[in-house]
């Protein structure tokens, strides 16, 4: 309980104080923030539906391009949905592997992507957005992705998405057609990981086929295996996992390879996947 | 058409492995990209390791992955393919490096002779395979329990930790030759065995469609899928 | 109510119903037979979770054959399967109450199937037994006009055996029920009439 309450103080106090601080703090923590949007996003796939996704850079790094090639594209982020939700063919328990070789795949894919002659490996550049608007659009997006899954998750219809994630079948014996449940939830978390993608992109003022790497499709995983699948715990964990990164990586490269590398050994000991049901 | 041939032999071995992995040893084996990475860099040293270390890291997943689900081990190996992705980043602090490689004939082709040495031990690797596929009834039973279902082999006296022990070791360690040799000629980066690893993933996929002829039609989805791409 | 007309089902080569038809018009019908011989892929396709090879389904006028399963359940058919379905991670409560939609009907029911004690428990943290119950309380709360309960005795003690059958011949007078079990005599207790199913065919009635 006090833990608890312990981590949402810590939370809120990395959310408001790096508003008062320099630039460097302020962007390092605007970096944070998107990831920790990121993170609520494929938490709420994982937790309530049942779906861990290992690529969910996928619409992340997708709704950043496209807000890169042209600002008014962002309204089309959303339909990043159906670039993830197909891949739910394959099954809860392949569903992670798909998504994570598709993100890989267009991760290469991207280095050929060309628009008017820009772009390739070296990327995009994004509309920059002054660093104190964008921090406090983020926070508060964060804020209200949180409000709203915790509002969702625990409302009548929440019930019938977390039933559908339990059972498809028993779900279809009640009356309750999973398609819509499922691609609802798909809907949500693949639109709150694009916000956080544009966000990103918003932030640095550019964007590369790095936005697509194992970096991104691994962190909001690695982040809740450090929060323990809790929410504030997961943020937490974001801030976590970018402070690491940024701070040692001149010392030992690419650090935070080294935290997702142990993140994930000692996930596959403790973690379940593929959230459903006992099978009888 | 020679070298289309001889990559089409690599990656039919490439994705016998990944077959094998996830049949026997029930695992989806995502650390192979970084062990064929391994293996290139390994080769700067000497070939003749590449094999020891990729046997090591298939024990190592072996030994790691024991009694976990199908799912936990791939994220295992995953958590593997970082690990190792991240340690030659650490030793090797330059991000690209050129293998050297020699240039030969053959029947006029120019080819490289790391790839043509590649390809006939894919070649040889996969005429065993086969062999022991169609010569060996008993043993090619035992696979075929152990596919079916794990625990009802082992109900019946099969040692399945032995299978998928010999299975992951093998497999490794045959990633890694192979990265070694037909990496050279390259540049190279840690992150370079992703795409080598999902082609590879991807025939092996198309290959497990056709269930119990997929060992003997690999080779002809290899052929195509590379002439195709 | 029920029009079931010349339905077959083959898995593959292997025939598991040949031309089967009946008709129910009200009241409890048990359909007895032994392992294999078609009762529960009777019951899937009526409810809509099997397709038949050929024939049709017919409820209360309407041809259900080749309805979604959720869309036969708006029209009154409830299934409670032999292995139990149910919400794992959820509560007894939340599961019923996904069903019933209303908090007072959802306890009304848990009282009656013996459930009270195991309200707020998820139903992977409760016995089999229990679980029977539950999916049993899942499929009444629906409020069926016909509801289709596939060995619903079996994995229970006697005690609750005797809470189910209590319970079955409570809501027979409302509710149309067509039950499947190995043996007669528990069904004797409550159907009025009786279907014997051997090789995937109807053999005898009564």
């Amino acid at each position: 309980m006090l833990v608890n309450i312990a981590i949402r103080i810590l939370v809120l106090v990395l959310l408001i104080l790096p508003a008062f601080l320099d630039c460097y703090t302020k962007l390092l923590a605007a970096s944070a923030l998107t990831l920790a949007i990121f993170t609520v996003s494929w938490l709420y796939l994982e937790k309530d539906l049942g779906w861990a996704s290992l690529g969910h850079s996928i619409p992340f790094g997708v709704s950043a391009y496209l807000f890169a090639i042209n600002p008014l594209f962002l309204f089309f982020s959303p339909l990043t949905t159906f670039l993830l939700f197909p891949l739910s063919i394959f099954g809860k328990h392949t569903f992670p592997f798909a998504s994570f070789v598709f993100s890989v795949f267009l991760w290469y894919l991207a280095h050929h992507i060309v628009f008017e002659g820009k772009g390739g490996e070296e990327g995009f550049r994004a509309p920059s957005i002054n660093l104190d608007l964008i921090y406090l659009i983020s926070v508060t997006i964060l804020i209200l992705s949180c409000l709203l899954i915790w509002k969702i998750s625990n409302s009548y219809f929440g019930l019938k998405v977390k039933a559908v994630r339990d059972d498809e079948i028993a779900a279809k014996a009640i009356g309750i057609n999973p398609l819509p449940f499922k691609v609802f939830g798909f809907a949500i978390s693949c639109s709150l990981a694009s916000i956080a993608g544009i966000l990103h992109a918003a932030i640095f003022g550019h964007v590369s086929p790095g936005v697509f790497s194992p970096y991104f499709s691994l962190f909001p995983f690695v982040a809740a295996t450090i929060g323990q699948g809790k929410i504030w715990s997961s943020i937490l964990g974001s801030y976590t996992v970018v402070f690491l990164s940024w701070f040692l990586s001149p010392y030992v490269p690419e650090f935070h390879y080294a935290i997702y590398a142990v993140a994930l050994i000692l996930a596959s000991y403790t973690q379940s996947y593929a959230r459903s049901g006992r099978s009888v | 058409m020679i070298s289309l041939f001889f990559s089409a032999l690599i990656y039919a071995s490439l994705a016998l492995c990944v077959l094998l992995s996830y049949r026997v040893a029930k695992v989806v084996n995502l650390s192979f990209g970084s062990i064929f990475t391994a293996g290139g860099y390994l080769s700067l040293f000497s070939l003749f390791i590449t094999p020891i270390f990729g046997a090591w890291i298939g024990l190592l997943l072996h030994i790691g992955s024991k009694r976990m689900d199908a799912s936990k081990a791939t994220i295992f190996s995953l958590g593997i393919a970082i690990a190792i992705e991240e340690a030659l980043r650490i030793l090797f602090r330059v991000e690209n490096i050129l293998l050297d490689s020699r240039i030969f004939y053959f029947f006029g082709y120019k080819l490289v002779f790391e790839h043509f040495l590649a390809s006939m031990i894919s070649a040889t690797f996969l005429i065993l395979f086969l062999a022991f596929e169609l010569k060996k009834p008993f043993s090619r039973l035992k696979l075929k329990v152990i596919e079916e279902d794990l625990e009802n082999a082992e109900l019946y006296g099969i040692d399945v930790e032995k299978a998928k022990a010999i299975v992951l070791v093998i497999s490794s360690a045959f990633f890694c030759s192979i990265g070694g040799l037909y990496l050279s000629g390259r540049v190279i980066s840690p992150t370079i065995g992703w795409l080598y690893m999902i082609f590879s993933l991807f025939i092996a996929t198309i290959a497990n469609v056709f269930r119990e002829k997929a060992y003997i039609l690999i080779l002809p989805i290899s052929f195509g899928v590379c002439w195709l791409i | 109510m029920l029009e079931v007309v010349e339905v077959s089902k083959m898995f593959g080569r292997n025939v598991v119903l040949k031309n089967v038809t009946f008709s129910l018009k009200n009241g409890i019908l048990g359909i007895y037979g032994a392992n294999g011989s078609g009762k529960t892929t009777l019951l899937k396709i009526i409810s809509g979770f099997e397709k038949p090879s050929c024939g049709r389904v017919f409820f209360n006028g309407r041809e259900i054959t080749n309805k979604a399963p959720q869309e036969i359940v708006k029209l009154g058919v409830a299934m409670a399967f032999q292995i139990p379905r149910v919400f794992w991670n959820l509560t007894v409560h939340e599961n019923v109450l996904l069903a019933a939609r209303e908090t007072d009907y959802t306890a009304e029911i848990c009282k009656e199937l013996n459930l009270e004690d195991v309200l707020f428990k998820k139903a992977k943290e409760i016995s089999q037994g229990k679980v029977k119950l539950l999916q049993l309380a899942m499929c009444f709360a629906l409020k069926p006009k016909l509801a289709l309960l596939d060995e619903p005795f079996a994995s229970l003690d006697a005690e609750n055996v005797e809470v189910v059958l209590e319970f079955l011949k409570k809501r027979g007078s409302e509710i149309s029920m067509i039950i499947t079990a190995h043996r007669t005599k528990i069904l004797k207790t409550i159907a009025s009439q009786m279907l014997e199913i051997r090789g995937g065919k109807i053999v005898g009635g009564s």
